[in-house]
């Protein structure tokens, strides 16, 4: 599973890289970016609140386990 | 133009008009002295860059609460007076949750919060808002005209609000008389007896929503308060070991409160000020008739151009340069929202309301960084349904006559009009 963030959505307020810091960083121009890697098991509750975090519902799990 | 000393922003014509103060702010200082230890920011990127560094500039402690005391300006938060602290004592104890807390400890509570408070979350409300607002509207439509304040944006946040908390119909009147007294303290200066009311509402309101919480224990239902009795808190974390703990009925309160208070006035306000902007831009108004599918920008130009909170505090934690200025460690720091919103520098023309700019959605009007808004999302679709269900429901809605005078309440924290009489007919 992998974080993905809709960049059109996004409105940069921040709330993912504030909670998560640990599966989104903040960018240049304060919008997130995620840390490009598989997410585990064990990370899926935080991944839950991430994707809650989210003020205008910009992140979803996409099941693929391989990016592109 | 006038120089800053000048202004009297906290007078009463201040408060009714503070546009051309925070002009003048923006243009001379964007980080302001207005009394020795507290200082005003106004210029969107700064207030951007203030609210998204919480070490820095923080929120706990009461920072983001502005005490305001009339003409003399804002101070620190004072201790309630005994005789209200009695009553206060009366009710469930305070716990530091949200608005007051910091990180580490306020990421946990929000974490919580959040899942309820979602997009999709708050989806499930929408048939039920609508039902709400439905009888609402069904109260003043055949008379023709309304009192839009009292008649409608106070009471939609406030029925939507009961209901997410699950209180149930035949408590309706006493939650409603509860809420209305208790967050009168927002609505400016109070007297002795008032302050002395809203003690009293907000004690057995927090006595109540305890109460529900109680039983939700036992039954929860499908609600945030059947939510946040089931949830889980982060408690401590030991290497790879993480271990949780319910949370108890103090912080419950708590939160609900908040919700409460946020949820309930700040609604308010942007439903009848977005409704006299526009009435006084008819040719948007009929662009938004034709297409409900304009609303939600049409409520984000609302926040931006009138916002519901034009101010909330932080503490400097530290000796900080700021815009060029020298913030000394334990200084009060106003984040000016209303004044960031009308930055020129951000939006054309910010004096102008457009439905139509750009980049409507990146007001400060929720806040930034990691206190904002919790609740943005129950926001947006309450007052998204709150104008379709009129519009589908009422046309020709203009200014009643005579009656208005479009005079705000008195406070520099919140922007709220009094009243707005309007006159309509049924579609």
């Amino acid at each position: 599973m992998r974080i993905k963030i809709n960049l059109k959505t996004c409105i940069k307020t921040g709330q993912c890289y504030y909670m998560h810091p640990d599966l989104v960083e903040r960018g240049q121009d304060d919008s997130p970016i995620v840390v490009d890697r598989e997410i585990t098991e064990g990370e899926r509750p935080d991944a839950d609140s991430l994707i809650g975090s989210c003020p205008v519902g910009a992140i979803r799990l996409s099941r693929k386990t391989q990016s592109g | 133009m006038t120089s800053l000393d000048e202004f009297r922003p906290f007078s009463e014509e201040g408060i009714e008009c503070p546009y051309p103060f925070y002009e003048a702010l923006r243009s001379d200082a964007p980080v302001y002295e207005a009394a020795p230890g507290v200082f005003f920011v106004g210029s969107y990127e700064l207030i951007n860059k203030a609210l998204r560094d919480p070490h820095t500039f923080k929120s706990g402690e009461g920072a983001a609460f502005l005490n305001f005391q009339g003409e003399s300006g804002l101070a620190a938060p004072t201790k309630n007076p005994k005789e209200i602290q009695e009553i206060l004592s009366q009710g469930p104890p305070d716990r530091d949750t949200l608005l007051s807390g910091d990180p580490p400890a306020h990421t946990r509570f929000r974490s919580l919060v959040n899942r309820s408070l979602s997009p999709g979350r708050v989806a499930r409300w929408t048939p039920v808002i609508e039902e709400v607002v439905d009888e609402l509207i069904d109260g003043f439509i055949d008379t023709g005209e309304v009192e839009l304040v009292s008649q409608y944006s106070m009471l939609v946040p406030l029925t939507v609000v009961s209901l997410t908390l699950g209180v149930p119909k035949e408590d309706r009147d006493r939650y409603k008389d509860w809420s209305i007294r208790s967050v009168k303290t927002l609505a400016g200066q109070l007297t002795r007896e008032e302050a002395l009311d809203a003690a009293r509402a907000s004690t057995d309101l927090g006595n109540y929503i305890a109460a529900r919480v109680e039983s939700a224990r036992k039954d929860p239902q499908e609600n945030v308060i059947g939510d946040l009795v089931g949830a889980h808190l982060l408690d401590a974390t030991d290497g790879d070991e993480k271990s949780y703990r319910p949370l108890d009925t103090p912080e419950i309160v708590s939160i609900v409160r908040q919700l409460l208070v946020a949820g309930q006035e700040t609604v308010n306000y942007l439903i009848s000020s977005l409704m006299l902007m526009l009435i006084r831009h008819p040719e948007q108004m009929e662009a938004v008739r034709n297409d409900f599918g304009l609303i939600p920008q049409m409520v984000e130009e609302g926040i931006r151009a009138e916002s519901p909170i034009q101010a909330l505090g932080r503490f400097a934690t530290k000796d900080v340069e700021f815009g060029g200025v020298m913030i000394p460690a334990g200084s009060r720091v106003v984040m000016l929202y209303g004044c960031a919103n009308r930055d020129e520098t951000k939006f054309d023309q910010a004096e102008d309301f457009d439905i139509f700019r750009d980049n409507v959605r990146e007001h400060v009007g929720f806040g930034a960084g990691p206190h904002y808004c919790i609740g943005s999302a129950l926001a947006r679709l309450e007052s998204r349904i709150a104008f379709e269900r009129l519009f589908s429901r009422i046309h020709n809605i203009r200014l009643a006559e005579g009656k208005n005078d479009f005079r705000h309440n008195y406070s520099f924290i919140f922007r709220a009009l009094k009243e707005l009489h309007l006159e309509f007919d049924k579609v």
